[in-house]
């Protein structure tokens, strides 16, 4: 279990990183490794260079502002959940963040690398459908911003093009009205979700859903929004019947993708709508 | 002797200090100068015929030594058959690289030499080797089809082995009966992912033609016997060396083709060779364990009493049986324990163990006994539901009682003592009497919560008769040779290895007992065939039995001369003198007091003091076989809770109550214990290689062959029992593979404790999640 050979080059700036990626024909961003390598030792991957962004200067910072969580992409996930202010500002991001591998990982492993690695079965790619957030990328045609919702294209698969890369997250703060639950199903705690859900609802005055997001992974080839169970929701008192109606729905149009070691699709549909519906009802609970 | 002072206590562990701070030597950790590594290339198929094989673009890559396919290894190391002499039985030939035909994916086809792995896998992946795919067969039941294919063209047949077991007018029993109960059973491939995996550092030097090999493995001087016998070189100059073995569960107690094929590239390279596993080899070419398909019977009278049992047990052995203990035990073991700690007047078992093209399966920690004690123990349950009888009562109404003892076994297994009845007892007082109240809080927290028994007994320590009356150079006994040093310190040396298991240490304290000296006082080596006697290595729970019982007679022979020595010194009958810890006098004399220094050095330096007929030196070997086998036993009660929405299941309570005899160190047996249990846990819920139609693994990293963790494992509260075994020396009894005998059993009797509340059951282990939730709805 040895990888194949490759170059490797520590960037110290996002233009020396940008540089090292355009010098190469496949050249593979490392950040803190901890998907890359593996599939590295495997030779399932067999990248010609490898650029090591974990130390830029200007990529190991996060910050709070204008209501905006933006996190470097050599910043590891481990010092976000111990931090509390993050944790102040965004619970429910240090909420998915405990259910991300064990904390051995997570402190190597950083948000903007799970991603751009894109597993349909990560937590942070749901999170950042769940919540609106985007990414803002550097490249050899300027910087721009792509949006959660245009990020992940298949499983392992996004809208990043040649030489292009993430030098940050920007997660929205949920507002102070809006209430959120993660939650998952797994075999082992840690380990890549059978079916997972994020999820949130704000309430009006009246104690009608005024918005409301549910977004799945771990059960198609990208995190995918519950349309179904958003539009039941909408308008509604949020009783036990319409989360039953919500939960129900939750997979309407959504295209479940199992295996044969971990789960089928039908168990992770099933299991799914169960997640869904003890989600929202702990979102609810927490309203009342 | 003298009185127990350390036998019996929680002695801390010799061996902890250096793995803990993680300066273990383990194979991979050696070094020799002028080394090269291998790496191999292995079957990606599962069955095919190999029409070519082309190396010569890896031998032509910079750093790379050699590249050798079958051809070149088989005029210097035959190939070898795993036959046993069990009435019928068959295997095809096995080599150190795959010869013309592959049979399981991760059989290695050739061997490549270069200056370092990494060199070496850049080199395998430039070999080509041209397969005739042909149809694999993976369904143990359909390879005994006679259209079926053949996975050994040559034996004409894919049954390995078939035999009844039993006694008893079964058939009476059934027509007698008022409640027959059945099950079909089918228990999940496993393998045992040892934390160091396996790994081979052979050495041949050219002027002293001596071959060492450092090896991790668990039987030294099997391998030393059977490389010689291999590569014909004489025994005395094959040194095997083993230090720390970071887990073996029985997976290291074979001949291993690619360790022979490194072996015996040693030979022709001329310079040391490494191979290091990584663990995407591991779990294509260790050996696999438990995938036994069991159908039973179980007849009972009105009072829930057992008239009879019948069982159907097919055991899927995979494509060779590995040598040299075969691949038969398994099968044999989950027939002829089946009927456990129970009174079970008669018995009919019949046993097909079936060639497939699947990684060999062979023995593994507990050996056949999960898959035995489950089908029993879920006989059992069904058995209390059809009558109304709680878990606890039928089998309060089945066990043996001391009155029964010593008993028979319908398969002629003989339990001499024991406390199968108060094991039960003490367990239900563990468990206490609040699961009522347990099963309403998890109720309210959308969770079923289920209580499973095991109650069971486990073989360990088996003799003589058990692999070498069946032709396998597997011995029972073992040596020991304890020796005073000129200044009173002692040297143990131990024909088996003590690999983690905490052997150094208990053998530490039997000596030090025994010889009368403090435990300071004593080293205990081994793992080094040059240096040590002869043993038969770390397998079947047989160390606190034979390893024990060998340090306790060399001891206590050394003690007897150690004696003889003072009392010549202090003018003494040797009856008179008394040895405590570590100070000999005469008795009733304090001033003749004097170290065990004194006396020893006068043994070595001061001869010309003693007469001719007193022994010179201090040093003695011990020789122990034990009896045919020990028969620990205990209950296990878990309880799970089985989350309605998921299937998830969690073993949220688990309590074990153990009897092995006499406890040398209760934490080392509690250590035993634990690990057992996690193990068995990963059996019942995780643990499990997936192939896919095609015989293609999918479960090749640890990432989907799921292990139990730290967070799956709960608190596990463990009480003794000790029933003096009447056989064994100190009273012992084998105790290392009991916690993974009885847990399966009791987590999967939880889990349909649990389900059966809504009507439902599950028969397959792992019991995944998936599996849970089908059978709630499907029987709702």
């Amino acid at each position: 279990m040895k990888t194949a050979p490759f170059d490797y080059v520590r960037a110290d700036s996002v233009a020396d990183a940008l540089a090292a990626l355009g010098s190469a024909d496949d050249a593979r961003v490392l950040a803190g490794g901890q998907s890359l390598l593996p599939v590295m030792a495997l030779r399932l991957a067999t990248p010609e260079l490898l650029v090591d962004i974990s130390r830029c200067p200007e990529l190991r910072t996060y910050r709070r502002e204008d209501g905006v969580l933006t996190v470097g992409a050599a910043v590891p996930v481990r010092t976000l959940e111990l931090d509390p202010a993050v944790g102040g500002a965004h619970p429910l991001l240090v909420r998915t963040l405990r259910l991300v591998a064990h904390p051995e990982i997570r402190a190597r492993g950083t948000l903007c690398g799970s991603l751009a690695h894109a597993d349909p079965a990560a937590e942070l790619p749901a999170l950042l459908l769940a919540t609106d957030g985007e990414v803002e990328v550097a490249g050899p045609d300027g910087p721009r911003r792509v949006a959660a919702a245009d990020l992940f294209t298949g499983p392992f698969g996004t809208a990043l093009g040649e030489g292009e890369l993430v030098v940050s997250a920007r997660l929205p703060l949920p507002a102070p009205a809006a209430r959120w639950a993660v939650d998952e199903v797994s075999r082992r705690p840690g380990d890549f979700a059978l079916a997972g859900v994020v999820c949130g609802l704000e309430l009006d005055g009246a104690g009608r859903c005024s918005s409301a997001r549910v977004v799945l992974f771990g059960v198609a080839g990208t995190p995918v929004r519950a349309a179904g169970a958003e539009q039941l929701l909408l308008g509604e008192r949020v009783t036990g019947a319409v989360l039953d109606a919500a939960a129900a729905a939750a997979f309407d149009g959504v295209e479940v993708v199992g295996d044969e070691v971990h789960a089928s699709a039908d168990y992770r549909r099933r299991a799914g709508r169960a997640l869904v519906r003890r989600a929202l009802a702990a979102v609810a609970e927490d309203r009342s | 002797m003298t009185a127990a002072r350390y036998v019996g206590q929680r002695v801390r562990r010799s061996e902890d200090p250096a793995l803990l701070a993680g300066r273990g030597r383990f194979v991979d950790d050696v070094t020799e100068p002028r080394q090269a590594e291998v790496a191999f290339v292995r079957s990606p198929i599962a069955s095919g015929r190999i029409l070519r094989i082309d190396t010569s673009a890896a031998a032509a890559l910079p750093g790379v030594l050699a590249a050798f396919t079958a051809a070149d290894l088989a005029p210097y190391c035959p190939g070898w058959r795993g036959l046993l002499n069990w009435p019928g039985m068959v295997a095809g030939e096995q080599t150190a690289l795959a010869t013309g035909v592959v049979r399981h994916v991760g059989e290695p086809v050739v061997l490549v030499v270069a200056g370092s792995r990494a060199e070496a896998e850049d080199a395998a992946e430039l070999v080509v080797v041209d397969y005739e795919e042909l149809p694999a067969v993976l369904d143990p039941v359909a390879a005994l089809d006679p259209d079926s294919p053949l996975v050994h063209e040559d034996l004409g047949t894919n049954l390995c082995f078939t035999s009844p077991f039993g006694s008893g007018d079964v058939d009476d029993a059934f027509a007698r009966a008022d409640t027959v109960v059945e099950v079909a059973v089918q228990t999940g491939r496993h393998t045992a992912v040892a934390l160091e995996m396996r790994g081979v550092l052979a050495s041949y030097d050219r002027d002293e033609h001596t071959l060492t090999v450092r090896v991790s493995t668990q039987a030294p001087q099997m391998l030393q016997t059977l490389y010689a016998r291999l590569l014909g070189l004489p025994e005395n100059a094959v040194r095997v060396v083993t230090e720390h073995v970071g887990g073996a569960f029985g997976m290291k107690a074979f001949v291993y083709p690619d360790e022979v094929a490194v072996v015996t590239a040693s030979l022709l390279v001329g310079r040391p060779l490494k191979w290091t596993q990584d663990r995407y080899e591991s779990l294509q070419s260790d050996t696999q364990a438990r995938d036994e398909r069991v159908t039973a019977a179980l007849a009972v009278d009105a009072g829930g009493r057992v008239l009879g049992l019948r069982s159907e047990v097919v055991s899927d052995a995979g494509a060779y049986s590995m040598y040299p203990r075969g691949c038969v035990t398994e099968g044999v073991q989950v027939a002829t324990i089946m009927p456990g700690p129970y009174r079970v007047p008669a018995y009919a078992s019949s046993l097909r163990v079936v060639f497939t093209n699947k990684t060999p399966l062979a023995v593994y920690r507990a050996v056949g006994h999960p898959p035995a004690i489950l089908v029993m123990e879920l006989l059992m349950d069904e058995a209390a539901r059809a009558l109304g009888l709680t878990a606890d009562e039928i089998r309060r109404r089945n066990l043996l009682a001391p009155a029964d003892l010593p008993y028979t076994s319908p398969t002629g297994n003989v339990y001499d003592s024991g406390s199968h009845l108060e094991s039960l007892e003490r367990a239900l007082a563990l468990l206490g009497d609040d699961v009522g109240d347990r099963r309403r809080d998890a109720e309210r927290r959308g969770r079923l919560l289920g209580v499973g028994f095991s109650s069971f007994v486990e073989l360990s320590a088996p003799g003589a008769m058990f692999y070498g009356a069946k032709g396998a150079p597997i011995t029972a006994h073992d040596q020991v040779e304890v020796t005073v040093q000129p200044d009173g310190s002692v040297t143990v040396l131990l024909g088996t290895p003590g690999q983690g298991q905490g052997l150094h240490t208990t053998a530490a304290q039997v000596v030090a007992d025994a010889l009368g000296v403090r435990l300071d006082d004593v080293r205990v080596v081994s793992g080094d065939t040059r240096v040590v006697p002869h043993g038969s290595g770390v397998w079947a729970s047989r160390s606190a039995v034979v390893s024990v019982g060998a340090a306790h007679a060399a001891a206590t022979e050394v003690r007897r001369r150690l004696l003889v020595l003072a009392a010549h010194l202090f003018e003494a009958d040797p009856d008179d003198v008394e040895l405590v810890d570590g100070v000999v006098g005469v008795r009733g004399v304090p001033a003749s007091r004097t170290g065990v220094a004194e006396v020893a050095a006068v043994a070595y330096w001061g001869t010309h003091r003693l007469p001719a007929d007193v022994e010179v030196g201090l040093g003695a070997v011990g020789s122990y076989s034990g009896p045919p086998y020990t028969f620990n036993n205990g209950t296990h009660v878990a309880v799970v809770e089985v989350e309605r929405a998921t299937g998830l299941v969690r073993v949220v309570d688990y309590a074990v109550v153990e009897d092995c005899g006499v406890l040398v160190n209760p934490d080392i047996v509690d250590g035993q214990i634990r690990g057992g249990v996690a193990q068995g846990l990963g059996g019942a819920l995780l643990e499990h290689v997936v192939l896919d139609p095609i015989g293609q693994p999918q479960t090749s990293t640890l990432l989907d062959y799921l292990l139990p963790t730290a967070v799956d494992v709960p608190d596990i509260r463990i009480e003794h029992i000790e029933t003096p075994a009447p056989t064994t020396t100190l009273g012992t009894k084998g105790v290392g593979e009991a916690g993974t005998a009885g847990a399966p059993a009791a987590i999967h009797c939880a889990v349909n404790d649990a389900l059966a509340r809504e009507g439902a059951r599950v028969w397959r282990q792992p019991i995944r999640p998936e599996d849970v939730l089908a059978a709630l709805t499907a029987e709702r």
